[in-house]
């Protein structure tokens, strides 16, 4: 069991390539922790913003009749990567896990694998 | 008319203080102070409401789950208003209100200067965030609303109207000797530098609670 502090450290400690993480409410759009970005790259601004991205894939699957949940999201920019993971269970609910990966150093399903270790592992 | 001596005030409660009536009957708590600004004052914060209003419609369209705005003096005066369903004037002189204690807190706990102010219902949030030195803006949205969002879009139309509302105002008057040979665009002086133990007059906060916008 991590609390946010140290799951926010391992993904950027074990996971090749992160940049940047954050722990999101999307309930709110407010983040819970973050750790790493510059100064050009606000996590608390990508936590409001990636709010809104899982909010409407949410809605989408609930007018498509969808029944399963969301696992994770991969946003794929031209240099970077970013892992939308939500969490399931153990209070957590309402919370997603945001990742940003710098696509040159990164293994795109090793991150995805590790991000899911680092998950399970979490409480709040 | 009976003749009074000059040294006495007219309306004073001289009753012992047991007989007098409950405070609520002797002082309007809670009312914020009538607007002191004069009217050419007034005339030159009034034409920053256009700008204001486009400003609105900007936040409505970043933010969906808005369901109104108003920009307020920190002495209550509406400056543009978009809140139906609300009445803007009653909201501005509540501002006022809650901003005045907000100052008090932020000052008596050593947090500085205000910056912004939420309030969440049941059913909703308002948002209060300081606009340049002499105004708030003050934001509703419903339950659904993104914080976080609503936070980054306040804070920037904040620091705009606040541009905005400071190009038009003159400084608030507060010690007339050192506000006129300052200039306006300084960093400006705490708002109440030492507490004292003595009463103060109620509601001398609202009028002068100064705000900062950069976060």
């Amino acid at each position: 069991m991590a609390n946010t502090e140290t799951t926010l450290k391992e993904c950027l400690a074990s996971i090749e390539g992160a940049t940047g993480a954050a722990l999101v409410d999307y309930t709110s759009g407010m983040a819970l922790g973050t750790l790493g970005g510059s100064k050009t790259f606000d996590l608390n601004v990508a936590a409001a913003g990636n709010t809104d991205v899982v909010r409407a894939k949410m809605r989408t699957m609930e007018h498509l009749g969808l029944k399963g949940g969301i696992e994770d999201i991969l946003i794929t920019l031209t240099d970077q990567y970013h892992l939308i993971r939500l969490i399931t269970g153990r209070g957590g609910n309402g919370l997603f896990l945001y990742l940003v990966l710098d696509s040159k150093r990164a293994n795109l399903a090793m991150a995805r694998h590790q991000l899911k270790k680092i998950e399970e592992e979490l409480e709040v | 008319m009976r003749w009074r001596p000059f040294d006495r005030k007219p309306f004073e409660d001289r009753r012992p203080f047991e007989e007098r009536g409950p405070v609520k009957d002797r002082e309007p708590a809670g009312v914020p102070r009538p607007p002191q600004r004069s009217r050419a004052e007034r005339r030159n914060l009034m034409a920053a409401e256009a700008p204001i209003l486009d400003e609105f419609r900007r936040l409505r369209a970043r933010v969906p789950q808005l369901t109104g705005a108003l920009a307020a003096g920190v002495d209550g005066l509406v400056l543009a208003h978009d809140t139906p369903g609300v009445e803007p004037d009653g909201l501005a002189a509540l501002t006022a209100a809650a901003l005045g204690v907000a100052v008090r807190v932020a000052d008596a706990t050593g947090r500085g200067d205000f910056r912004e102010l939420l309030l969440r219902g049941a059913d909703g949030y308002v948002a209060t965030y300081a606009a340049g030195r002499t105004a708030v803006l003050t934001l509703l949205a419903t339950d659904g609303v993104n914080v976080g969002r609503l936070h980054l879009e306040g804070r920037r139309a904040g620091a705009r109207i606040g541009e905005l509302v400071d190009a038009k105002a003159p400084p608030v008057r507060r010690s007339p000797a050192k506000s006129q040979t300052k200039e306006p665009a300084k960093e400006p002086p705490k708002a109440m530098p030492t507490r004292t133990k003595t009463a103060r007059p109620a509601r001398t906060t609202t009028a002068d609670a100064r705000t900062t916008t950069d976060s």
